[in-house]
Protein backbone atom coordinates (compact mmCIF):
# COMPACT_ATOMS: atom_id res chain seq x y z
CA UNK A 1 0.00 0.00 0.00
CA UNK A 2 0.51 3.71 -0.77
CA UNK A 3 0.64 6.62 0.97
CA UNK A 4 -2.64 7.05 3.20
CA UNK A 5 -4.59 9.61 1.41
CA UNK A 6 -7.11 11.53 3.66
CA UNK A 7 -10.11 14.11 2.42
CA UNK A 8 -10.68 16.76 4.97
CA UNK A 9 -13.68 18.77 3.94
CA UNK A 10 -16.36 20.92 5.32
CA UNK A 11 -19.81 20.35 4.37
CA UNK A 12 -22.22 22.72 5.19
CA UNK A 13 -22.87 26.32 5.76
CA UNK A 14 -20.16 27.00 8.31
CA UNK A 15 -17.22 28.96 7.44
CA UNK A 16 -15.40 28.15 10.34
CA UNK A 17 -12.59 25.81 9.64
CA UNK A 18 -9.20 26.44 11.97
CA UNK A 19 -9.72 23.25 13.52
CA UNK A 20 -9.92 20.91 9.88
CA UNK A 21 -6.65 22.81 9.35
CA UNK A 22 -5.51 22.10 12.27
CA UNK A 23 -6.40 18.33 11.56
CA UNK A 24 -5.47 18.57 8.19
CA UNK A 25 -1.66 19.82 8.96
CA UNK A 26 -1.06 17.00 11.88
CA UNK A 27 -1.81 14.39 9.72
CA UNK A 28 0.92 15.70 6.71
CA UNK A 29 2.81 15.64 9.85
CA UNK A 30 2.19 12.26 10.18
CA UNK A 31 3.12 11.17 6.64
CA UNK A 32 -0.49 11.37 4.64
CA UNK A 33 -1.22 13.02 1.52
CA UNK A 34 -4.47 15.58 2.97
CA UNK A 35 -6.45 16.99 0.36
CA UNK A 36 -8.19 19.94 1.94
CA UNK A 37 -11.54 20.57 0.35
CA UNK A 38 -11.72 24.22 1.83
CA UNK A 39 -15.48 25.38 3.63
CA UNK A 40 -19.10 25.18 2.65
CA UNK A 41 -18.59 22.12 0.65
CA UNK A 42 -22.16 19.77 -0.62
CA UNK A 43 -21.92 16.03 0.48
CA UNK A 44 -21.71 15.85 -3.07
CA UNK A 45 -18.57 17.60 -3.64
CA UNK A 46 -17.40 15.59 -0.46
CA UNK A 47 -18.01 12.12 -2.24
CA UNK A 48 -17.63 13.13 -5.83
CA UNK A 49 -13.70 14.47 -4.86
CA UNK A 50 -12.79 11.83 -1.90
CA UNK A 51 -13.86 9.02 -5.25
CA UNK A 52 -11.56 11.18 -7.79
CA UNK A 53 -8.81 11.59 -5.57
CA UNK A 54 -9.01 7.92 -3.84
CA UNK A 55 -8.73 8.69 -1.16
CA UNK A 56 -8.39 5.83 1.71
CA UNK A 57 -10.06 7.54 4.59
CA UNK A 58 -12.86 11.03 4.79
CA UNK A 59 -12.48 13.28 7.82
CA UNK A 60 -15.78 15.95 8.54
CA UNK A 61 -15.33 18.87 10.19
CA UNK A 62 -19.17 20.15 11.56
CA UNK A 63 -20.12 23.13 14.05
CA UNK A 64 -23.11 24.13 12.72
CA UNK A 65 -25.09 21.74 14.39
CA UNK A 66 -26.44 20.19 10.81
CA UNK A 67 -24.13 16.75 11.51
CA UNK A 68 -27.22 14.08 11.40
CA UNK A 69 -28.38 15.36 8.12
CA UNK A 70 -25.12 15.54 6.28
CA UNK A 71 -23.32 12.92 8.22
CA UNK A 72 -26.33 10.90 6.93
CA UNK A 73 -25.98 12.54 3.25
CA UNK A 74 -22.38 11.74 2.70
CA UNK A 75 -22.79 8.33 3.97
CA UNK A 76 -26.04 8.02 1.72
CA UNK A 77 -24.07 8.89 -1.17
CA UNK A 78 -20.93 6.84 -0.86
CA UNK A 79 -23.32 3.75 -0.24
CA UNK A 80 -24.76 4.69 -3.84
CA UNK A 81 -21.48 4.66 -5.28
CA UNK A 82 -20.65 1.54 -3.76
CA UNK A 83 -17.29 3.26 -2.47
CA UNK A 84 -15.93 1.49 1.14
CA UNK A 85 -14.54 4.90 2.58
CA UNK A 86 -14.71 5.37 6.06
CA UNK A 87 -15.72 8.20 7.47
CA UNK A 88 -14.91 9.84 10.60
CA UNK A 89 -16.28 12.84 12.20
CA UNK A 90 -14.93 16.12 14.22
CA UNK A 91 -16.40 19.69 15.28
CA UNK A 92 -18.69 20.44 17.94
CA UNK A 93 -20.78 17.20 18.75
CA UNK A 94 -23.71 16.66 21.27
CA UNK A 95 -22.09 13.60 23.40
CA UNK A 96 -25.66 12.67 22.70
CA UNK A 97 -25.74 12.00 19.07
CA UNK A 98 -22.74 10.65 19.11
CA UNK A 99 -23.89 6.91 19.51
CA UNK A 100 -26.59 7.17 16.51
CA UNK A 101 -23.97 8.78 14.27
CA UNK A 102 -21.70 5.22 14.85
CA UNK A 103 -24.61 3.20 14.37
CA UNK A 104 -25.27 5.24 10.87
CA UNK A 105 -21.79 4.53 10.10
CA UNK A 106 -19.67 6.87 10.76
CA UNK A 107 -15.77 5.59 12.18
CA UNK A 108 -15.06 7.79 14.84
CA UNK A 109 -16.30 10.92 16.35
CA UNK A 110 -13.64 13.49 17.92
CA UNK A 111 -15.11 15.91 20.13
CA UNK A 112 -13.16 19.18 21.36
CA UNK A 113 -10.15 18.70 23.81
CA UNK A 114 -9.11 15.49 21.75
CA UNK A 115 -5.33 15.24 20.90
CA UNK A 116 -3.97 15.25 17.72
CA UNK A 117 -1.92 12.01 18.80
CA UNK A 118 -5.50 10.44 19.39
CA UNK A 119 -6.52 11.56 16.12
CA UNK A 120 -3.57 10.43 13.87
CA UNK A 121 -3.25 6.71 15.69
CA UNK A 122 -7.06 6.40 15.25
CA UNK A 123 -7.08 7.83 11.58
CA UNK A 124 -4.35 5.46 10.75
CA UNK A 125 -5.94 2.31 12.14
CA UNK A 126 -9.27 3.30 10.77
CA UNK A 127 -7.31 3.35 7.71
CA UNK A 128 -6.19 -0.21 7.74
CA UNK A 129 -2.43 0.63 7.93
CA UNK A 130 -1.50 1.02 11.87
CA UNK B 1 -7.94 -6.03 -12.66
CA UNK B 2 -10.13 -6.51 -15.65
CA UNK B 3 -13.11 -5.34 -13.71
CA UNK B 4 -11.08 -1.93 -13.14
CA UNK B 5 -10.00 -1.65 -16.71
CA UNK B 6 -13.49 -2.64 -18.15
CA UNK B 7 -14.57 0.46 -16.23
CA UNK B 8 -12.09 2.62 -17.40
CA UNK B 9 -12.76 1.48 -20.61
CA UNK B 10 -16.35 2.45 -20.24
CA UNK B 11 -15.47 5.49 -18.90
CA UNK B 12 -15.82 5.20 -15.52
CA UNK B 13 -13.76 8.29 -13.85
CA UNK B 14 -13.40 6.46 -10.66
CA UNK B 15 -11.86 3.62 -11.96
CA UNK B 16 -9.43 6.31 -13.64
CA UNK B 17 -8.95 7.22 -10.04
CA UNK B 18 -8.08 3.94 -9.00
CA UNK B 19 -5.88 3.28 -11.80
CA UNK B 20 -3.65 6.68 -11.28
CA UNK B 21 -3.28 5.54 -7.60
CA UNK B 22 -2.10 1.85 -8.63
CA UNK B 23 0.62 3.13 -10.86
CA UNK B 24 1.56 6.35 -8.58
CA UNK B 25 2.70 3.36 -5.94
CA UNK B 26 3.81 0.42 -8.29
CA UNK B 27 6.22 2.37 -10.03
CA UNK B 28 8.17 -1.27 -11.09
CA UNK B 29 4.59 -2.46 -12.59
CA UNK B 30 3.57 0.24 -13.96
CA UNK B 31 4.67 -0.03 -17.58
CA UNK B 32 2.43 -3.11 -17.14
CA UNK B 33 -0.75 -1.77 -15.98
CA UNK B 34 -0.39 1.02 -18.75
CA UNK B 35 0.08 -1.67 -21.29
CA UNK B 36 -3.45 -3.20 -20.35
CA UNK B 37 -4.99 0.26 -21.10
CA UNK B 38 -6.59 1.21 -24.81
CA UNK B 39 -4.12 3.38 -27.19
CA UNK B 40 -5.39 6.65 -27.57
CA UNK B 41 -6.15 7.33 -31.25
CA UNK B 42 -4.87 11.16 -31.44
CA UNK B 43 -1.77 12.90 -30.11
CA UNK B 44 -2.90 14.74 -27.33
CA UNK B 45 -1.62 18.07 -25.94
CA UNK B 46 -0.28 18.30 -22.36
CA UNK B 47 -0.12 21.17 -21.03
CA UNK B 48 2.21 22.02 -18.15
CA UNK B 49 1.63 25.60 -15.70
CA UNK B 50 4.38 26.54 -13.59
CA UNK B 51 5.40 29.77 -11.50
CA UNK B 52 6.52 30.46 -7.88
CA UNK B 53 3.73 29.70 -5.24
CA UNK B 54 0.94 32.60 -5.17
CA UNK B 55 1.38 33.52 -8.58
CA UNK B 56 -2.00 32.34 -9.43
CA UNK B 57 -1.90 29.08 -11.51
CA UNK B 58 -4.45 27.27 -9.96
CA UNK B 59 -6.98 30.17 -9.96
CA UNK B 60 -5.99 30.90 -13.66
CA UNK B 61 -6.28 27.51 -14.26
CA UNK B 62 -9.52 26.92 -13.64
CA UNK B 63 -11.07 29.47 -15.51
CA UNK B 64 -9.24 28.38 -18.57
CA UNK B 65 -10.67 24.98 -18.24
CA UNK B 66 -13.98 26.61 -17.50
CA UNK B 67 -13.87 28.00 -21.29
CA UNK B 68 -12.91 24.58 -22.73
CA UNK B 69 -15.36 22.52 -21.17
CA UNK B 70 -18.10 24.91 -22.26
CA UNK B 71 -16.67 24.08 -25.66
CA UNK B 72 -17.28 20.59 -24.57
CA UNK B 73 -13.69 19.42 -24.11
CA UNK B 74 -13.14 17.19 -21.87
CA UNK B 75 -10.30 18.24 -19.60
CA UNK B 76 -7.72 16.44 -17.37
CA UNK B 77 -5.92 17.86 -14.66
CA UNK B 78 -2.73 16.74 -12.44
CA UNK B 79 -2.40 19.36 -9.66
CA UNK B 80 1.32 18.37 -7.99
CA UNK B 81 2.18 20.14 -4.31
CA UNK B 82 5.02 19.21 -2.43
CA UNK B 83 5.62 16.57 -0.07
CA UNK B 84 7.29 17.16 3.31
CA UNK B 85 11.25 15.86 3.40
CA UNK B 86 10.57 14.97 6.76
CA UNK B 87 7.05 13.70 7.43
CA UNK B 88 6.83 12.59 3.72
CA UNK B 89 3.19 13.48 4.14
CA UNK B 90 2.08 16.14 1.79
CA UNK B 91 -1.19 19.09 2.12
CA UNK B 92 -2.94 19.31 -1.22
CA UNK B 93 -4.71 22.32 -1.67
CA UNK B 94 -5.04 23.19 -4.99
CA UNK B 95 -8.83 21.78 -5.28
CA UNK B 96 -9.91 25.00 -3.27
CA UNK B 97 -9.32 27.46 -6.32
CA UNK B 98 -10.72 24.89 -8.81
CA UNK B 99 -13.66 24.40 -6.71
CA UNK B 100 -16.08 25.33 -9.53
CA UNK B 101 -15.29 22.25 -11.20
CA UNK B 102 -16.02 20.14 -9.37
CA UNK B 103 -18.35 17.82 -10.15
CA UNK B 104 -18.46 18.33 -13.75
CA UNK B 105 -19.31 15.55 -15.91
CA UNK B 106 -16.16 16.92 -18.69
CA UNK B 107 -13.32 17.69 -15.67
CA UNK B 108 -11.14 15.11 -13.92
CA UNK B 109 -8.90 16.84 -11.35
CA UNK B 110 -6.04 14.48 -9.39
CA UNK B 111 -4.31 16.09 -6.74
CA UNK B 112 -0.52 14.82 -6.81
CA UNK B 113 2.15 15.33 -4.25
CA UNK B 114 5.94 15.28 -4.86
CA UNK B 115 6.71 12.50 -3.10
CA UNK B 116 10.38 13.63 -3.15
CA UNK B 117 11.07 14.45 -6.74
CA UNK B 118 12.61 17.76 -6.87
CA UNK B 119 11.92 19.06 -10.73
CA UNK B 120 8.52 20.65 -9.39
CA UNK B 121 6.57 17.24 -10.62
CA UNK B 122 6.68 13.72 -8.82
CA UNK B 123 8.43 10.33 -10.47
CA UNK B 124 5.58 8.57 -11.65
CA UNK B 125 4.15 12.02 -13.43
CA UNK B 126 5.06 10.57 -17.51
CA UNK B 127 3.28 7.15 -16.20
CA UNK B 128 -0.01 8.95 -14.93
CA UNK B 129 -0.08 11.01 -18.57
CA UNK B 130 0.05 8.03 -20.19
CA UNK B 131 -3.18 6.83 -17.69
CA UNK B 132 -4.86 9.66 -18.59
CA UNK B 133 -4.05 9.72 -22.46
CA UNK B 134 -5.47 6.27 -22.15
CA UNK B 135 -8.75 7.58 -20.92
CA UNK B 136 -9.35 9.80 -23.87
CA UNK B 137 -9.32 13.38 -22.51
CA UNK B 138 -8.75 16.16 -25.16
CA UNK B 139 -6.63 18.18 -22.81
CA UNK B 140 -4.26 17.11 -20.14
CA UNK B 141 -3.35 20.02 -17.75
CA UNK B 142 0.08 19.69 -15.23
CA UNK B 143 -0.01 22.15 -12.45
CA UNK B 144 3.64 21.92 -10.84
CA UNK B 145 4.37 22.66 -7.39
CA UNK B 146 5.29 26.83 -6.51
CA UNK B 147 7.82 26.47 -8.59
CA UNK B 148 11.43 28.53 -7.86
CA UNK B 149 14.06 28.88 -10.13
CA UNK B 150 15.14 25.43 -11.09
CA UNK B 151 11.91 23.03 -11.11
CA UNK B 152 11.84 22.72 -14.88
CA UNK B 153 11.04 19.17 -14.97
CA UNK B 154 8.00 19.97 -16.61
CA UNK B 155 9.41 20.95 -19.84
CA UNK B 156 10.37 17.73 -20.16
CA UNK B 157 6.67 15.97 -19.86
CA UNK B 158 4.67 18.90 -21.22
CA UNK B 159 3.92 19.86 -25.02
CA UNK B 160 3.26 23.85 -24.18
CA UNK B 161 4.41 25.44 -20.80
CA UNK B 162 2.91 28.55 -19.58
CA UNK B 163 5.31 30.34 -16.99
CA UNK B 164 2.29 32.20 -14.31
CA UNK B 165 4.27 35.63 -13.03
CA UNK B 166 2.66 38.16 -11.23
CA UNK B 167 3.99 42.08 -10.76
CA UNK B 168 4.50 41.37 -6.95
CA UNK B 169 7.06 38.56 -7.49
CA UNK B 170 10.71 40.55 -7.17
CA UNK B 171 12.59 43.15 -9.12
CA UNK B 172 13.46 43.12 -12.41
CA UNK B 173 16.86 41.03 -11.46
CA UNK B 174 14.81 37.78 -10.81
CA UNK B 175 13.63 37.91 -14.81
CA UNK B 176 17.17 37.71 -15.90
CA UNK B 177 18.15 34.26 -13.87
CA UNK B 178 18.65 31.01 -16.19
CA UNK B 179 16.04 28.08 -15.64
CA UNK B 180 12.43 28.78 -15.29
CA UNK B 181 11.95 32.07 -16.86
CA UNK B 182 13.88 30.62 -19.96
CA UNK B 183 11.36 27.40 -20.15
CA UNK B 184 8.66 29.40 -21.18
CA UNK B 185 6.20 29.27 -24.06
CA UNK B 186 4.14 31.22 -23.19
CA UNK B 187 4.43 34.26 -20.24
CA UNK B 188 1.23 34.47 -18.06
CA UNK B 189 1.36 37.53 -16.86
CA UNK B 190 -1.67 37.31 -13.54
CA UNK B 191 -2.95 40.30 -11.84
CA UNK B 192 -2.97 42.57 -14.49
CA UNK B 193 -5.39 44.85 -11.44
CA UNK B 194 -2.24 45.81 -9.62
CA UNK B 195 -0.68 48.70 -9.94
CA UNK B 196 2.66 48.14 -11.08
CA UNK B 197 1.62 45.40 -13.40
CA UNK B 198 1.98 47.73 -16.53
CA UNK B 199 5.98 48.43 -15.52
CA UNK B 200 6.27 44.72 -15.31
CA UNK B 201 5.37 44.27 -18.60
CA UNK B 202 7.67 46.85 -19.97
CA UNK B 203 10.65 44.60 -17.64
CA UNK B 204 9.49 41.48 -19.13
CA UNK B 205 9.47 42.59 -22.71
CA UNK B 206 12.81 44.21 -22.65
CA UNK B 207 14.26 41.09 -21.45
CA UNK B 208 12.87 38.74 -23.55
CA UNK B 209 13.24 41.37 -26.57
CA UNK B 210 17.06 40.19 -25.53
CA UNK B 211 16.73 36.68 -26.40
CA UNK B 212 17.51 35.50 -29.84
CA UNK B 213 14.50 33.53 -30.45
CA UNK B 214 12.27 35.99 -28.75
CA UNK B 215 9.56 36.33 -31.74
CA UNK B 216 8.24 32.75 -30.87
CA UNK B 217 7.66 33.76 -26.98
CA UNK B 218 4.45 35.25 -26.41
CA UNK B 219 3.38 37.55 -23.22
CA UNK B 220 -0.10 37.14 -22.00
CA UNK B 221 -1.52 39.38 -19.67
CA UNK B 222 -4.66 38.53 -17.71
CA UNK B 223 -6.23 39.22 -14.25
CA UNK B 224 -7.92 35.59 -13.29
CA UNK B 225 -9.81 36.79 -10.51
CA UNK B 226 -11.64 39.39 -12.80
CA UNK B 227 -11.92 36.84 -15.84
CA UNK B 228 -10.03 38.68 -17.93
CA UNK B 229 -7.55 37.48 -20.87
CA UNK B 230 -9.02 34.21 -20.41
CA UNK B 231 -10.13 33.68 -24.08
CA UNK B 232 -6.94 34.91 -25.38
CA UNK B 233 -4.89 32.67 -23.34
CA UNK B 234 -6.91 29.61 -24.62
CA UNK B 235 -7.08 30.88 -28.03
CA UNK B 236 -2.93 31.02 -28.33
CA UNK B 237 -2.68 27.48 -25.77
CA UNK B 238 -4.65 26.14 -29.06
CA UNK B 239 -2.85 27.15 -31.66
CA UNK B 240 0.69 26.84 -30.25
CA UNK B 241 -0.35 22.43 -30.58
CA UNK B 242 -1.12 23.12 -34.37
CA UNK B 243 2.41 24.96 -34.81
CA UNK B 244 4.57 22.74 -32.83
CA UNK B 245 3.07 19.92 -34.52
CA UNK B 246 3.30 21.45 -38.69
CA UNK B 247 6.65 22.69 -37.62
CA UNK B 248 8.14 19.33 -36.33
CA UNK B 249 8.97 20.68 -32.97
CA UNK B 250 6.45 18.48 -31.37
CA UNK B 251 8.55 15.42 -32.80
CA UNK B 252 11.58 16.90 -30.85
CA UNK B 253 9.72 17.23 -28.11
CA UNK B 254 8.15 14.07 -27.93
CA UNK B 255 11.56 12.67 -28.15
CA UNK B 256 13.38 14.68 -25.49
CA UNK B 257 10.42 13.18 -23.32
CA UNK B 258 11.07 9.74 -24.21
CA UNK B 259 14.53 10.15 -23.23
CA UNK B 260 13.94 11.16 -19.97
CA UNK B 261 11.60 9.27 -19.16
CA UNK B 262 13.73 6.21 -19.90
CA UNK B 263 16.47 8.01 -17.89
CA UNK B 264 14.00 8.67 -14.80
CA UNK B 265 12.88 5.19 -15.09
CA UNK B 266 16.61 3.70 -14.77
CA UNK B 267 17.20 6.58 -12.30
CA UNK B 268 14.36 5.20 -10.00
CA UNK B 269 15.20 1.47 -9.95
CA UNK B 270 19.05 2.72 -9.00
CA UNK B 271 17.37 4.42 -5.97
CA UNK B 272 15.76 1.44 -5.16
CA UNK B 273 18.92 -0.61 -5.23
CA UNK B 274 20.28 2.09 -3.01
CA UNK B 275 17.64 2.41 -0.70
CA UNK B 276 17.55 -0.73 -0.44
CA UNK B 277 20.80 -2.31 -0.06
CA UNK B 278 23.25 -2.71 2.73
CA UNK B 279 26.03 -1.01 1.49
CA UNK B 280 28.79 0.47 3.74
CA UNK B 281 28.83 4.01 2.96
CA UNK B 282 31.89 4.59 4.68
CA UNK B 283 33.93 3.74 1.24
CA UNK B 284 31.52 5.45 -1.28
CA UNK B 285 34.19 4.59 -3.67
CA UNK B 286 33.15 1.06 -3.61
CA UNK B 287 29.75 1.25 -3.69
CA UNK B 288 29.77 3.65 -6.95
CA UNK B 289 31.49 0.28 -8.37
CA UNK B 290 29.13 -2.21 -6.54
CA UNK B 291 26.40 -0.60 -8.13
CA UNK B 292 27.84 -0.29 -11.64
CA UNK B 293 28.66 -3.63 -11.42
CA UNK B 294 24.97 -4.70 -10.93
CA UNK B 295 23.71 -2.44 -13.56
CA UNK B 296 26.50 -3.91 -16.26
CA UNK B 297 25.73 -7.53 -14.90
CA UNK B 298 21.55 -7.54 -15.71
CA UNK B 299 22.97 -5.50 -19.21
CA UNK B 300 25.35 -8.84 -19.78
CA UNK B 301 22.66 -10.99 -18.52
CA UNK B 302 19.79 -9.76 -21.12
CA UNK B 303 22.30 -9.94 -23.79
CA UNK B 304 22.89 -13.47 -23.28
Amino acid sequence: MGKIRVLVGKPGLDGHDRGAKVVARALRDAGMEVIYTGIRQTPEDIVNTALEEDVNIIGLSILSGAHMKLCEKVLKLLNEKNAKIPVFLGGIIPEDDIPELKKMGIAEVFGPGTSLETIISKVKEIAGTN
Amino acid sequence: MQELIDKFKNGDKYALAKIISLVENNINYAWEIIEKLPKPDKDIQIIGITGSPGAGKSTTLSKMVKKWVEKGLKIGIIAVDPSSPFSGGAFLGDRIRMRNLSGKENVYIRSVASRGSVGGLCDSIYDIVDVMKAFGFDKIIIETVGAGQSEIEVIFVADTILLVLSPNNGDEIQLFKAGIMEIADAYIVNKMDLPESDKFILQLKNTLSLESDSKSKVILPVSAIRNEGINEIIQWIDNHFNDIINSGEYKLRKNRRMKRRVRSAIMRNIDDIIESGDFEFENLFDLKNKIMNFICEVNNNEEN
